[in-house]
Order: C-alpha cells, then sequence, then structure tokens
C-alpha cells in the first residue's frame, strides 16, 4: 500500500480441514507508521482487533506491530487500515479455497461467522452487531453471478476472471467518543438541527435529518441541518468519523429529540389542559391521542403557548441531546487479546469481473460488484453512490496509487501527474445490492456503511488478476509491470 | 496559477510576435513564446522556469490555418490538438493526439506547443517524421520551409527568437495505412511507457516512438530491419531491440526492461496489422 496511506506487511498462516474449514490462524502484521505516529497505533489495534475478517477462526495468534520508519508518516485512509488488512487476508483465503479445491465463495461460506461465534477479541456475535454475511455472500452470488466458471477464454490472449474481496469493519472509537445535538424551533415549526459532525461526502447529514424528520413527524423538506461548522457554538462532536456519524451523532440526536418532544407536549399539555401522557405527536402537531382531531402545530407551541386570555404559558422549545460511547475499552488484554474497541461490525462482500490481456498484462475492471448488510436502506440512492464512491476509491487504489522512492529514497511521485488516480474513463459499472439486519443499539437500526465500499476491492482485484495470470500477487498496487516482475521472479 | 507577476502580450502577427521578443529579450527579459500553455503554466508553478514575458501566439490568424492546399496538407502551429483529431484529415496525426493528455487538455494543447516543448514524449512529432513533413520556421522577419527530419534531431533545433507558424504534409501519406499504439503504465491517459506510430508507403513500413529513450525518434536503421523480407517477424522484433539507438532507461512510470518487453509484442502487432492491409 502507498506509504503516506499506509504500508502493511503480513505473513498469514491458515490451517483448515480438508474441505476447507479453517481451524486455526497466525497471523503478523507490520504497519508502516513512518517517522512519526499520528494514529498509526491505533490502526495497529483496529488490525489486531478485526484481524480475522468475517470468518470465525477458533484458535487466532495475532501479533500487529506499528513500525517507526523513514518514509512519509502514514494516516488513515476511509476504511481506517481494514482496507489493507483485508487484502492480506482475503489473499491468504483465496489461496486456501485453491489448496483445497474448492471455489472462493464455498469457502466464504463455510467459514462465514454466526450469531454466538466470537470476534478475535472475545466479543459474542449477534445479528444486532454482526448483520448477516452469510447472506451477502449468497447475494452476492446471484448478483455478480458466481457460481459460473470464474475464468472464460475470449481468445488466446485474453481472459474474463472474476474475484471476491469480503470484508468487515468495526469503528476503534476512544472512550470518550461522545456526540451532542441542539434542536430549534422556526416561527414556522420548521426545526434546526446543530451538530459537530464534519460532513465530507459521506452524506451522513442528510440520513441524520430522515430520521429527525421521521422522529418529529416532520417532513424532511423542514429539518435544517446546519451546514458549517463552528466549534465555538456548536456541540462538540469527538472527531471526523464519516461512517461513525449516522450512529454517534445519531443517537445524540435521537436524545435531543426526546427532549424536545417532551419540552414540546409540556407546553401542549398546558393550553389543551390534559396530561403529557395522553399526548402524542404527528403531523408536525401536538395530539390528543385519544382524539386525535385535537392538537397544536409545532409553531403554536415552539415559543410557548399563548391562551385564550392572551397570558403566555410555558417555554421556548430548545430540544438537547448527547450520547457517549459506552461499554468499550481502549485497550486489548495485554496477556490474551481480549476486549471490546469498537460497538458493531458491518460485514459485506464485493467482486470485480475484468478481462486481462495475458500478452502484455494490461486489464480493465469491466465490472464491480458489493453487497453489504446496512441494516436498514432508509436512503438507497444516497447509501448507494456513496457506496460506489468507495468501490471507486478502492479500485484505484489497487490498480494505480503508490508513493515511489528513488534509490536515495528521496520522494519521486510528487504531482497527481505521476500519482495517478482512476480517471472516469477507467470506471467499471457498479452494482450494488443490500442486505438489512438491523443494528438494535442504532438509530433506525442503519449501520455504519459509508467507508464501507472501499474494503474489499483491493483483494477482488488482485484475487481476479492471481487467477488470470496462474501465480498469486500479493503487493499492491497491482498493474502491468507489477504483474510482469511478479510472473519472472 | 503562475504565482509571480509576469508581462502578457497577446499578438495579431508573426512580426509583431517577433518585434516583441526582440525588444523584449534586449531588456534581458525571460521570454517565452507562449502556445497554450500547459507547460508554462506547471514549470511556473514547480518553478522550475522563471517568466518575465510571454508573448501568446495563439491569436495569430494564419498559424491557425487547418485545411488542404493544393496537394499539401497546411497544419498551422497554433492548431489545437482536438481540432486536428476532430478534422479527421490525416487520421494517423489525429489518432496520435487526440491520445495525449486528456480532452480538456487537448483543447487548448497546441501541435506547436507539443512538438515544440520540453517535455520528452512530444508524441505529435511522430508522424510527422514519419510523412515527411515541412515546417516553416519563423526567422529574423522571414519564413523559411525546412523539412522536417532534417531540424529535427532528438528534439526541433530552434533559437529563442524563433518559432514554428506551420507544418505541411504531402497528401499522398494522409491516406496510406497506419498503426498507432500506446502503452501507459496503468491508467489509459497518461504518459506513454511506448507510443509506436508506424505507416506504411510504398510497400515500406516507416516507423517512429515516443517514451521509449528520453526523446522521440524515427529510425532508418530499424525501418530497414522491419522491412527485410528476409526476417520472421520474430527475428525483426528481436532485431530492433538490439538496434535501439540506446537501451531505455528506468523511469518513473516503469523500468526499461519493461519498456523493452512491451516493445516487442508492439512491433509484432505493427507487422502483423500491416500483413493484413495490403
Amino acid at each position: 500500500m502507498a506509504p503516506s496511506r499506509l504500508g502493511l506487511e503480513a505473513t498469514i498462516k491458515m490451517s483448515c480441514t480438508l474441505d476447507g474449514k479453517i481451524k486455526a490462524a497466525e497471523m503478523r502484521f507490520w504497519l508502516d507508521s513512518g517517522a512519526y505516529t499520528d494514529i498509526s497505533p491505533n490502526m495497529s489495534k483496529a488490525i489486531a482487533a478485526n484481524c480475522s475478517g468475517p470468518y470465525n477462526i477458533e484458535n487466532l495468534s495475532c501479533d500487529s506491530f506499528c513500525v517507526y520508519t523513514n518514509h512519509n508518516y502514514s494516516t488513515a485512509f476511509r476504511g481506517f487500515s481494514h482496507e489493507s488488512y483485508m487484502f492480506c487476508v482475503e489473499r491468504c483465503i483465496d489461496e486456501l479455497a485453491k489448496k483445497c479445491n474448492i471455489s472462493p465463495l464455498e469457502i466464504r461460506l463455510k467459514n462465514a461467522i454466526v450469531p454466538g461465534n466470537l470476534s478475535p477479541t472475545g466479543v459474542e456475535l449477534s445479528a444486532s452487531n454482526s448483520g448477516d454475511f452469510r447472506k451477502c455472500l449468497e447475494k452476492l452470488n446471484i448478483l455478480a453471478n458466481l457460481s459460473e466458471n470464474n475464468i472464460v477464454y475470449m481468445d488466446d490472449n485474453k481472459v474474463r476472471v472474476k474475484g471476491i474481496g469480503a470484508f468487515w469493519k468495526a469503528p476503534n472509537p476512544s472512550t470518550d467518543a461522545s456526540a451532542g445535538a441542539v434542536i430549534t424551533f422556526n416561527k414556522d415549526g420548521s426545526i434546526n438541527l446543530n451538530i459537530g459532525s464534519v460532513e465530507m461526502g459521506s452524506g451522513g447529514k442528510n440520513l441524520i435529518a430522515q430520521m429527525l424528520a421521521e422522529k418529529l413527524q416532520i417532513s424532511y423538506e423542514r429539518v435544517f441541518v446546519e451546514a458549517s461548522v463552528n466549534t465555538k457554538t456548536m456541540p462538540k462532536y469527538w472527531k471526523t468519523v464519516a461512517s461513525l456519524s449516522s450512529f454517534l451523532v445519531g443517537r445524540a440526536v435521537m436524545n435531543a429529540a426526546d427532549d424536545a418532544i417532551s419540552q414540546l407536549k409540556s407546553n401542549a399539555s398546558l393550553a389543551l389542559n390534559c396530561p403529557v401522557e395522553d399526548l402524542d405527536i404527528k403531523d408536525e402537531k401536538v395530539i390528543i391521542k385519544y382524539k386525535p382531531e385535537i392538537g397544536l402545530g409545532f409553531k403554536d407551541i415552539a415559543f410557548g403557548t399563548k391562551l385564550e386570555n392572551g397570558n403566555v404559558v410555558g417555554k421556548q422549545v430548545i430540544g438537547r441531546g448527547s450520547y457517549i460511547i459506552g461499554h468499550i475499552s481502549s485497550k486489548l488484554a495485554v496477556d490474551n487479546g481480549k476486549g471490546k474497541t469498537g460497538n458493531a461490525w458491518t460485514v459485506g462482500a464485493e467482486a470485480v469481473e475484468l478481462e486481462v490481456d495475458l500478452k502484455d498484462y494490461s486489464f480493465k475492471v469491466l465490472n464491480a460488484y458489493l453487497v453489504i448488510d446496512i441494516g436498514n436502506l432508509i436512503n438507497p440512492k444516497e447509501m448507494t453512490c456513496v457506496l460506489k464512491g468507495g468501490m471507486s476509491m478502492g479500485i484505484s487504489l489497487a490498480i494505480n496509487e503508490e508513493d515511489i522512492y528513488d534509490e536515495d529514497a528521496i520522494f519521486q511521485d510528487t504531482s497527481l501527474r505521476t500519482y495517478k488516480v482512476m480517471h472516469i474513463n477507467s470506471a467499471p459499472n457498479y452494482l450494488v445490492d443490500f442486505v438489512q439486519t438491523p443494528q438494535l443499539d442504532a438509530p433506525y437500526g442503519v449501520r455504519a456503511f459509508s467507508e464501507h465500499g472501499v474494503l474489499g476491492m483491493p483483494a477482488a482485484i488482485a484475487n481476479a488478476i492471481s487467477l488470470a495470470v496462474g501465480h498469486e500477487i500479493d503487493e499492491l498496487p497491482i498493474y502491468p509491470e507489477v504483474i510482469y516482475k511478479n510472473l519472472k521472479d | 496559477m503562475i504565482p509571480k507577476t509576469f508581462e502578457y502580450y497577446k499578438v495579431d502577427s508573426e512580426k509583431e510576435a517577433f518585434d516583441i521578443y526582440s525588444i523584449l529579450s534586449s531588456e534581458n527579459k525571460k521570454v517565452y513564446y507562449y502556445a497554450g500553455g500547459s507547460e508554462i503554466i506547471t514549470m511556473s508553478r514547480a518553478s522550475s522556469i522563471n517568466v518575465d514575458a510571454v508573448i501568446d501566439l495563439k491569436g495569430i490568424k494564419s498559424m491557425q490555418k487547418l485545411k488542404m492546399d493544393g496537394e499539401n496538407l497546411i497544419i498551422g502551429s497554433m492548431a489545437t490538438l482536438s481540432r486536428i483529431g476532430e478534422s479527421r484529415l490525416f487520421p494517423l496525426l489525429g489518432t496520435t493526439v487526440m491520445r495525449i493528455a486528456d480532452h480538456t487538455n487537448q483543447n487548448r494543447i497546441t501541435i506547436g506547443g507539443n512538438v515544440c516543448g520540453t517535455i520528452i514524449y512530444r508524441e505529435a512529432i511522430l508522424p510527422l517524421l514519419l510523412a515527411d513533413a515541412s515546417c516553416s520556421v519563423y526567422i529574423n522577419g522571414t519564413e523559411k520551409e525546412i523539412p522536417i527530419n532534417s531540424i529535427f534531431n532528438q528534439r526541433i533545433n530552434l533559437s529563442n527568437s524563433e518559432f514554428i507558424t506551420k507544418f505541411k504534409v504531402g497528401s499522398e501519406f494522409l491516406n496510406v495505412p497506419y498503426f498507432h499504439l500506446k502503452k501507459t503504465k496503468s491508467e489509459k491517459i497518461d504518459y506513454p511507457l511506448i507510443t509506436l506510430c508506424a505507416l506504411k508507403y510504398n510497400g515500406m513500413i516507416r516507423i517512429a516512438f515516443s517514451g521509449l529513450l528520453n526523446y522521440p525518434f524515427r529510425s532508418l536503421e530499424i525501418e530497414e530491419i522491419l522491412n527485410d523480407e528476409n526476417l520472421s517477424d520474430e527475428e525483426k522484433a528481436d532485431s530492433v531491440i538490439e538496434r535501439l539507438p540506446k537501451r531505455p532507461a528506468n523511469t518513473i512510470t516503469g523500468s526499461g526492461e519493461f519498456k523493452l518487453f512491451l516493445l516487442k509484442n508492439m512491433i509484432l502487432e505493427a507487422l502483423q496489422k500491416f500483413k493484413e492491409c495490403v
């Protein structure tokens, strides 16, 4: 991997029964931290805590080292190191499948995690905290038509191949990771939401607005999320963590919405002269449960309520909420590695179809597939779009992006003229499908998803190319000269 | 963006360009003729050149021509790559220039700018070398027509005050069988590891390369090998590799060894193509 993102090397040993059931694995990871640590120790920890991938491995040993080097310092890319170690694991799984003479899909199905299994650090897995990986694989099989032959000769020199790259990812927050939210009302009853979350294209603010609209029974268009972030006036948000915002900020917003609802009800109860427990909210109004035709609009009660005699009772409604992630520890136990460093996993599986020229090793990515357990597909278009963006970054990472140093360790790749990201005309067709197993502690069951499109792509591409050229290629990026050198050595 | 103040002159005629050049350079200013800007802008940004003044030639009407003139195709040096490609007047040249940079840049880069640039690839020169084109050079107030093959040695040799006004290609070269193949590190739009241009004229293959060495070249010796009827295709390809003017160097985009590996396949492909179109 590109050292200024993540230079990762790994040695992985796996043992399995003859029919491909993995019994044990021994893994060692060395993360090139560069000259400064920044966030790389946390990435090393994330690698260790999730090293098995979405597979049940009963006997597991893992050492994950963070190594100072004289390279550029590395930092987290989209995927927070999962895009790198999953490449290592998924390459190994494919090679194991070949040894057992079973298909790449079959070995993954056979070893897929299920509720009741343990994570590498001893966390018991459930449908809520880790979704349904098996179902993702089954859907991927249909989407990418994996049961047909994975290698097809087009002519003497051209083959079409398919490769799989599965993933799981848990966030790796600090134990004090928290979010806050403030809800205020406008005169017309529409609402403003102030959250400190930083939006970088993950669509988190849209999803949160949707959740809030649903919770407050108000139309989406009437929820105004403050777009800019001002740390002076906004509630603190832990840090820029795109994929965690629907969970962490979402929980704070739900909390603030509950607070606003109770204030709205309190104001309404004074005006309607009935106990708050008889009130409900519907269509931007507080109504009486057993007499829903009687109610007061948010606009009439958000700033106190005017009684018939002209007096105003109640108070201005300001919803306040916060959430702090609980039940996680920042450290893993020294002796056995046990500990819970994240709250939940998102699982999924990706595949690619490539056309490879066996004469000069040039190749084109024709199709890229993804099936993810999203929890609850509350915004199909946006969620699909964010995932496709991740897939595109994953492909670019796999086939182009690298830092080049000369013999004197002088950095060569100093501009985007030579540091190539994937150009639009190289982009494949993107096909995305979903599994929906709600995450019970997440607002509306929505799982973290915005980083995840990137995670399985590098491995899927390497698996496909290895199949095409009949040689295991265990490095990134992969471009024609890399294949040439691998075959020559 | 160019991060310093500089003078900019947009001129209407060759004479005006030359006169302004003479005045500015007599003031000891570092003056560049400007033919699209992609190099001047990027090199200034990287501080590898220091520009005091630029003279923009793109507004000179006579240098924008792109049309048949009797038995010759006239290509004004300020014709953009995209105009040349879309005109389809010289298919090999069109194909070659439409694989230089991306479409946005093709709308800006001129053939004169590419051919005279400092970039080592200068792919637009390859078809001109093969078609025995000539160029008109504006020297000291007069225009002089010079065969490309005599003014070109690794690059077009001009003094700083001179510039090319147009290229002339004989119509007998325009629609001959041709072959263009560009191999890059990975992305389609990128500098070439190798760009190969070839055409068949009077039954003989002519061939030129960019990217292989640090300058574009046509080699008569290589053409002789390719046209040798006593050699098999395989022997021809091996022999070409043996007789290159020098060994390809390792560059950031690819090793010399890999370039030779590609070259052999490319030559075989070219030979095959010309066999098919006989």
